[in-house]
């Protein structure tokens, strides 16, 4: 069970899928103007994550016995997209107010890179189910305080700093996620989650 | 009602045409890409060993030079590639980099315990950082790097250090200790399969 | 007269858009991952680009030709499927026919698929525009990436090892910047090199 803690506290901290492995940038940046909205979608990303990590398992165990070799990318983006879809509809029928909450996120789930990288590593590196879970959901929760950080910021530096005009909007986010990036980078070696 | 109907039929269409499209792909690359794999283990294994060839003869001298030892070992086949002359060994190894699979051949002098070679035959790390993993200069100093019989080798930071450690990759610490750990799991296989197997050869 | 006449035409727009009105890194922020990922060399960034710019090329002329098909709804996941299995095709035919190429590229094949310009240039332009034009912009967009990543890879690669294309140009004695080639050290050139761009171009985005 300690493993098991490791690997999601190291999904976190040390191998925080968004300042470590630098993926998921492009919806971090265009949805981080404000807290309220990056909280949603970074509700939606662990929800989305989770919930693939533990359908793709099965599934990948499944195409391992016909030996498929390339084809489980193709199968695994096939149910991210299904399984956000599913969920959509789900959501929309059942808890309506949930939906308004972060309906709008969901279809830009779907082209996240962060879901099909964490699909990617499970099978990389070889967890059993209990492990995919739980690193599913600590990378879903990384990419949430990653983007909770950099609207955090944002939101403060709009009323607080004067950002030169050319680097005003997305230009500054950069120099954001680089100082809190090389904040990551002390956790190194801190938890193993191989 | 239509709409939906129409929708179905396209993903069902867009989802056969493409795996269609792989599978064909791969049913017509698979022989050549084996026929790649097996020449590039080879020639890693004869390279290792310091023997001359040319692409069109690699078979040749592999066949008259090489012996391949299969031992299966708790239903797994590990296969050893011996060097008929010295006694040199090499096997496969593959594991978990960060961003994919990183296989190779570890090549060891008779002694069991000093590196020849590490050659790595495929990698998906980030080019520039940890795919520096797969470049010769990289992989030149591991060249008569020695297991430590208890933890095998080490991948360090520091300058200086003992004939069991070698440095990590700049930007590339990550890999460097997901290579560290692959090599020493493969190694410690290996020798545990082989030292066995010497042992029943001499009681038989 | 000619230049002033082709100023006009949709095929000079178009191009001006990618390269740099709508420059897909610096304006649009697209595609930062594998921008950051793989800027520390230059040879890296010259091998990116080139093929991502075949890539949107390629995956856009064919959304192009079946824009009239694509239901609406799924149409995410259509462009996501054609990329990627564009993408492993090419990658097993080199395996076959060319396989040292494809050990030195088989690590940019899962950076190209997630490269969300491929897909951004696919919604944006190629599922509303005919396939000549959707070529155009592929080839607009992707040279503007490409143009980019070089630029932040020359002052990366120098700063972080000295060397550029593996040639030395700073002077012995020089200590290399280990942050330079790990991803703070991209966000950082890449947010001055906005900041550049944006002053010389004149081109401002609205505080928010």
């Amino acid at each position: 069970m300690g493993n098991l803690f490791e690997i999601f506290i190291g999904s976190i901290l040390d191998h925080n899928i968004a300042l470590a492995y630098i993926l998921g940038m492009c919806p971090l940046i265009a949805i981080s103007t404000n807290l309220r909205n990056a909280k949603g979608m970074g509700l939606a990303v662990i929800f989305v994550v989770t919930l693939t990590g533990i359908i793709n398992y099965p599934i990948y165990l499944l195409l391992q016995r016909f030996d498929v070799g390339h084809i489980h990318l193709l199968i695994f983006i096939t149910t991210i997209a299904a399984t956000v879809q599913f969920l959509e509809m789900f959501l929309e029928k059942f808890f309506p107010k949930l939906y308004n909450a972060f309906g709008i996120f969901l279809p830009l789930i779907t082209v996240n890179c962060v879901v099909l990288g964490v699909s990617l590593f499970f099978v990389n590196r070889a967890y059993s189910f209990a492990q995919t879970a739980a690193f599913s959901f600590g990378s879903g929760v990384g990419w949430f305080v990653a983007i909770v950080l950099v609207a955090g910021i944002r939101e403060k530096m709009a009323k607080t700093s004067d950002v030169p005009r050319g680097l005003a909007g997305r230009g500054i986010v950069f120099i954001i996620l680089g100082i809190l990036s090389l904040a990551f980078v002390g956790f190194t070696g801190m938890a193993s989650i191989q | 009602m239509n709409r939906h109907v129409k929708t179905l039929v396209f993903v069902i269409m867009l989802g056969a045409i493409t795996s269609g499209t792989l599978l064909g792909m791969d049913y017509w690359t698979a022989d050549y890409i084996a026929a790649n794999e097996e020449y590039q283990v080879r020639s890693a294994v004869l390279d290792a060993y310091g023997i001359s060839y040319t692409p069109g003869n690699v078979h040749d001298v592999y066949e008259e030079r090489v012996e391949e030892i299969v031992i299966e070992s708790n239903g797994v086949s590990y296969t050893f590639y011996v060097d008929r002359e010295h006694g040199n060994v090499s096997f496969g190894f593959e594991g978990g980099g960060v961003w994919g699979p990183i296989t190779g051949m570890l090549s060891l002098e008779d002694d069991w315990v000093t590196i020849r070679q590490v050659r790595v035959l495929s990698q998906s790390e980030t080019p520039g950082l940890g795919g520096v993993v797969a470049e010769r200069d990289y992989l030149a100093q591991y060249v008569g790097v020695v297991f430590d019989e208890e933890n095998g080798i080490n991948v360090t930071h520091s300058p200086e250090g003992d004939d069991s450690e070698v440095d990590a990759i700049t930007g590339g610490t990550r890999t460097s200790n997901a290579f560290q750990t692959i090599l020493n799991d493969t190694y410690f296989d290996y020798k545990d399969v082989w030292e066995t197997y010497m042992n029943e050869g001499d009681a038989s | 007269m000619k230049l002033i006449r082709m100023k006009y035409t949709k095929w000079f727009n178009i191009s001006r858009d990618g390269l740099s009105k709508n420059n897909p890194i610096v304006i649009a922020v697209l595609g930062i991952c594998s921008a950051l990922a793989i800027t520390n060399r230059v040879d890296n960034a010259i091998a990116m680009g080139i093929g991502v710019t075949f890539v949107i090329v390629a995956s856009s002329s064919v959304i192009s030709l079946i824009r009239n098909f694509v239901p609406s709804k799924v149409r995410m996941v259509t462009y996501m499927v054609i990329i990627s299995t564009f993408v492993i095709s090419v990658q097993m035919f080199l395996e076959a026919f060319f396989p040292n190429q494809a050990s030195e590229l088989g690590a940019y094949v899962g950076l190209i698929i997630t490269n969300c310009i491929v897909m951004g240039r696919s919604e944006a332009f190629a599922i509303k525009n005919p396939v000549k034009y959707s070529i155009v912009d592929g080839f607009a967009n992707g040279f503007g990436y490409m143009f980019v990543l070089i630029f932040i890879a020359i002052i990366r690669e120098s700063l972080a090892f000295g060397t550029i294309l593996n040639y030395r140009v700073m002077p012995e004695g020089w200590t290399n910047w280990t942050i330079m080639a790990i991803a703070p050290g991209g966000f950082f050139v890449l947010g001055m090199f906005i900041w550049i761009f944006r002053e010389l171009s004149n081109n401002f985005e609205e505080q928010v």
